[in-house]
């Protein structure tokens, strides 16, 4: 701001900077470079969260709201309300076995396709009671014919039959549980004689979207309406009331923006210092001529500013670009703006933070310094021992030019070891985590095989203890699985399907009953969080455990527990029975999970009816095989019995993690360009700047080849350093990540691996780079004569 | 005995109408332990002269024999050696490296040949030179004459055929050259060493045994 006293010197601060830039274009493209690359990391890193943000709420949101069962011609009533935004209907025909997979049979309409995005049809749906859509994956797993018009036998339930395929269900399934679509006609036969085999969904009309409370009034009215009784109506959970849960936060993007603005400071930082210093003759020519140090530190502010400015947009752009190339159709505006606006402040606050000292440096020049002051000055520093025999060899001479800047030598090879250090942790991560451990942790009670109650993962509500009366998982089929060759044991446990109207009214809830051996067992002193575990205490005194699943239990039911607050539970068969919370517990991982423990016993006085309460059994083997997996599909012939499988849990933790790996490797190849372009900077920098002394050497006798092994050496200085910051601080830093998770149990068991190819593969890019620079640098130094370069002035 | 010979040396930058001919048939030689002058006015080409003859540039056409060994038929490399082997340079702007102090400035052309360097004779150099104090200090905390003394150490140490000398005094006051100058003719005689010194002051020229005038790029006189 020029006040009324002062001379407007606007014009010729903007008119030196302008020329410092146009003069000094390589620094101007390298500032540009590394601003606009660390601009499109951040900015993709916001794009894509918020990319993926809207796709999750779209998978959610838009796939239905709500539902009902009834006839088609109630559900042709429904529809031709107009009050629907999208709608659609199946027919769920049973799960069968095929083999060592489950296969789920069902009508799907158009409308459901897309309603509910259900894949791609290669060919079409079928129309007649011998066609059928299938899974690719599907007919890949059991070499089937992939094409549409071919036949396949299968045993839908009614015997072998042959049918021909309609059409190929396009999509992803790593798993064994498929899919078949069959015609209307042949899903109704196969869903047997019941009173309402239609499911409606649908997306309603709504006047005020956003508002789900009023959406949920709406759509009750609706059915009241219309006639459809509660009990026939369903809501999305997942629509309504765990949005938040899947979304996740913006944490860790701006956590990752933060570590990336870190390094492009530094990155920015070496690159205005020895810009700064390259030019602190003119500035103190400048000085000389009568400028103010405050006009010296707005030239350099000024750059700063035009540089940033210019770089910010191509960054986001490119960003932008990315992101619609990696997810077309997800662009968030309001959210992509948001991002860009805190990027380009967090940009422009980077630069400012990193050009600080460089432009102090440039302010505090007295004018006669800067004119001393050379590329070697900072050389007056250094001592030489006063007998120095040592022979001056090439990598003497590279040594003595990498340290005559330090802080330049320092700050690049910070940079290049940041890179490294950040690849051996996540390639060391990445290399130690066991995925076969991980899913081990996460799946069933370390069991290889777990056998849930029910067709489906999610059965729930009045129809478990309806099938628990004839227990399918009962005594008969434990003995048969623990009968197979290479089962070890089985372990089995205990639930019961209530209702908790205080928290959810004709919601399910589960009840887990454990023995006094299992609850001595699970409930060991850490799992514990609040009050205690008595089995005895528990059966005499009413008790009950409240195992709140992290903060599952709070955010999607909005219910908290303390011990001595009182549940009511209801069972389906009308027993009503309140207890007490005596203790607060972590959720034991046993297989299927629940929110309320009671003692064994008490599920009886809540369902007397039922004798078997089994509703999970694992199976546990120490040599899984596929032989012992087809055994097991092939005793469990119950189409009420859900089996998942632990190697095919560990599929799919491999392929996620690969695609986790792969973004956090994406980061890094950014980072690592980062580095290089300081790296290069210093190195054409330093090259620009020592012609002159090169001339020296070489009219002193220093052939070419020479000074290219002279300049290698140099280079190979920063490997050498970049490598053993890596390998040293990199290495303690890996195992210290590994050890972490390993302790959190989160992974599984992490055990420490050197990630040796990566490591290989960055120190061969490294001397690829050193390789080419010493080339371009005598190729570069040759292009002047020697006579020129003598004669050089800086 | 002759150790260095030139033979209607030329070289020309451009081309026809606009040609400048920094040297147009230049031929002379200098015999083994003699102190020649080339003077000349700014431009005359002499500075260019000097180039040729140190084969740090190339002529467009002619001839020069350093101890009868033709500079145009050697490849980079082979004059590179040749040059820290029997060339010693002093510029008028010292040209030390400013990394490596006096003593490694002196011993650098000799060290680069894989060499080192013959001690006696160094300490005779540097005792000579007044610069045994000085061996451990760096290039920016002497003073010019005492830069311009350490150049001079440098392309003496190798004991090279012939020291080629541009303007050694051009950037030094007149106590500080004629002290250089001195030395230059105490190196000459004292060691028999052969020395070419261009310059255009003609006082300066009339220290040497020679001088060869040079104008245009033609010599125009040898005294």
């Amino acid at each position: 701001m020029t006040l009324a006293f002062e001379n407007d010197t606007r014009k010729v601060i903007r008119r030196l900077a302008r020329r410092s830039m146009q003069a000094d274009r390589r620094r101007s493209l390298f500032i540009i470079l590394t601003i606009s690359l660390a601009v499109c990391l951040m900015g993709m890193l916001g794009f894509i969260q918020s990319a993926r943000k809207m796709q999750t709420r779209e998978d959610i949101q838009g796939h239905y709201q709500a539902g009902c069962i009834g006839t088609l011609e109630e559900i042709r009533q429904l529809a031709d309300t107009g009050k629907f935004e999208k709608w659609g209907y199946t027919v769920d025909g049973p799960r069968i076995r095929y083999g060592d997979s489950n296969l789920s049979l069902a009508f799907v309409d158009p409308g459901m396709i897309d309603l509910m995005k259900s894949g791609q049809i290669t060919g079409a749906y079928p129309q007649t009671d011998t066609e059928l859509c299938i899974e690719r994956a599907f007919l890949e797993h059991f070499q089937l014919p992939a094409e549409p018009g071919r036949t396949i036998t299968l045993d839908l339930g009614q015997g072998e039959s042959t049918y021909t395929i309609a059409g190929i269900l396009e999509k992803e399934n790593i798993s064994r549980e498929f899919t078949c679509w069959l015609s209307e006609s042949a899903a109704l036969a196969l869903a047997g004689h019941t009173e309402n085999p239609y499911e409606l969904r649908f997306r309603f009309i709504q006047e005020q979207p956003g508002d789900v409370e009023q959406l949920r009034a709406d759509i009750n009215a609706f059915f009241r309406e219309m006639g459809i009784s509660e009990e026939r109506t369903f809501f999305s959970s997942n629509y309504f009331e765990a949005m938040e849960l899947y979304l996740g936060s913006d944490v860790e993007a701006y956590l990752l923006s933060a570590v990336i603005a870190l390094i492009c400071a530094v990155v920015i930082y070496n690159i205005f210092y020895i810009s700064v210093m390259g030019k602190m003759r003119e500035y103190g020519r400048l000085k000389v001529l009568g400028a103010t140090p405050a006009q010296l530190r707005s030239v350099v502010k000024r750059e700063q500013r035009l540089l940033t400015a210019v770089s910010i947009p191509p960054g986001l752009i490119a960003a932008a670009v990315i992101t619609l190339i990696l997810m077309p159709g997800y662009w968030a505006w309001a959210d992509n703006l948001r991002f860009a606006a805190v990027i380009s402040v967090l940009t422009y606050a980077m630069v400012l933070v990193a050009a600080r000292k460089p432009l102090q440096l440039a302010g505090r020049v007295s004018a006669i310094e800067a004119i001393r002051t050379t590329v070697y000055s900072q050389q007056q520093e250094c001592r030489i021992p006063r007998h120095n025999p040592r022979p001056l060899t090439l990598p003497r001479l590279a040594r003595m030019n990498f340290s005559r800047s330090r802080k330049k030598a320092f700050v690049t090879s910070l940079s290049l070891s940041l890179t490294g250090i950040l690849l051996l942790c996540v390639s060391a991560y990445a290399d130690s985590i066991d995925a076969d451990d991980m899913a081990l942790s996460q799946f069933g009670d370390h069991s290889a095989y777990l056998l849930d109650l029910g067709p489906h993962k999610d059965f729930s509500g009045p129809d478990v203890p309806k099938l628990q009366q004839e227990n399918p998982l009962g005594r008969a089929l434990q003995e048969k699985l623990s009968a197979l060759p290479g089962i070890d044991y089985i372990t089995t446990y205990d639930q019961a399907c209530v209702q908790i109207p205080e928290i959810w009214e004709g919601e399910p809830f589960h009840v887990t009953g454990f023995n006094e051996e299992q609850m001595t067992a699970l409930f060991t002193e850490d799992m514990i969080l609040d009050g205690f575990v008595d089995h005895r205490r528990l059966l005499h005194e009413n008790g009950i455990l409240v195992s709140p699943g992290g903060s599952t239990l709070k955010t999607v039911y909005h219910t908290e527990y303390q011990p001595g607050d009182t549940v009511t539970l209801e069972s389906y068969s009308g027993q009503t029975k309140t207890y007490t919370v005596q203790g607060i517990v972590k959720h034991p991982q046993i297989g299927p999970s629940c929110f309320f423990i009671l003692p064994t016993e008490e599920l009886a006085v809540l369902y007397p009816e039922i004798d078997d309460f089994t509703t999970a059994l694992n199976l546990h083997t120490k040599k899984d095989s596929e032989q012992l997996r087809q055994a097991v599909f092939d005793t469990v012939t119950s189409d009420n019995i859900t089996i998942s499988v632990l190697g095919d849990r560990t599929a799919e933790i491999k392929v996620s993690l690969q695609d986790e790996m792969r973004k956090y490797y994406g980061i890094l190849i950014f980072v690592f360009l980062f580095s290089l372009i300081n790296l290069a900077n210093t190195l054409i920098t330093n090259l620009l700047a020592r012609q002159q002394e090169f001339g020296i050497f070489q009219s002193v006798g220093m052939s070419n080849r020479q000074l290219s092994a002279m300049l290698s050496y140099e280079c190979l200085y920063y490997v050498g350093i970049t490598l053993s910051a890596t390998l040293t601080l990199g290495t303690v830093c890996s195992i210290l990540i590994c050890r972490s998770f390993d302790q959190l149990g989160l992974f599984g068991k992490v055990t420490y691996h050197f990630p040796v190819l990566q490591v290989t593969l960055f120190a061969a890019a490294l001397l690829l780079v050193q390789a080419v620079f010493s080339i371009c640098a005598v190729r570069y130094t040759r292009k002047l004569s020697l006579v020129e370069r003598i004669k050089a002035v800086d | 005995m002759s150790i260095l010979q030139t033979t209607d040396l030329k070289k020309y930058y451009g081309a026809e109408p606009n040609i400048t001919r920094a040297l147009d048939g230049v031929t002379f030689s200098v015999e083994e332990g003699e102190f020649v002058a080339i003077v000349g006015t700014s431009g005359s080409g002499k500075s260019t002269l000097l180039n040729m003859m140190g084969g740090l540039d190339i002529p467009t056409s002619g001839s020069v024999r350093v101890r009868n060994q033709e500079l145009a038929d050697m490849d980079e490399e082979r004059l590179t050696i040749f040059r820290r082997r029997n060339i010693g340079f002093i510029f008028q702007n010292y040209n030390l490296s400013p990394i490596l102090n006096v003593y490694e400035n002196i011993v650098l052309p000799v060290e680069l040949d894989g060499d080192t360097a013959d001690k006696k004779f160094m300490e005779v150099v540097i005792s000579m030179l007044g610069l045994t104090d000085k061996l451990y200090n760096m290039p920016n905390n002497l003073s010019g004459g005492q830069q311009q003394r350490v150049a001079i150490a440098r392309a003496l140490v190798a004991k090279p055929a012939i020291v080629l000398a541009d303007e050694p005094t051009g950037n030094l006051d007149s106590h500080t050259s004629a002290d250089v100058l001195g030395l230059l003719q105490r190196t000459s005689n004292e060691l028999h060493q052969t020395i070419v010194m261009i310059t255009h002051n003609d006082s300066i020229a009339q220290l040497a045994d020679r001088i060869i005038r040079i104008e245009d790029g033609r010599i125009v006189g040898k005294e």
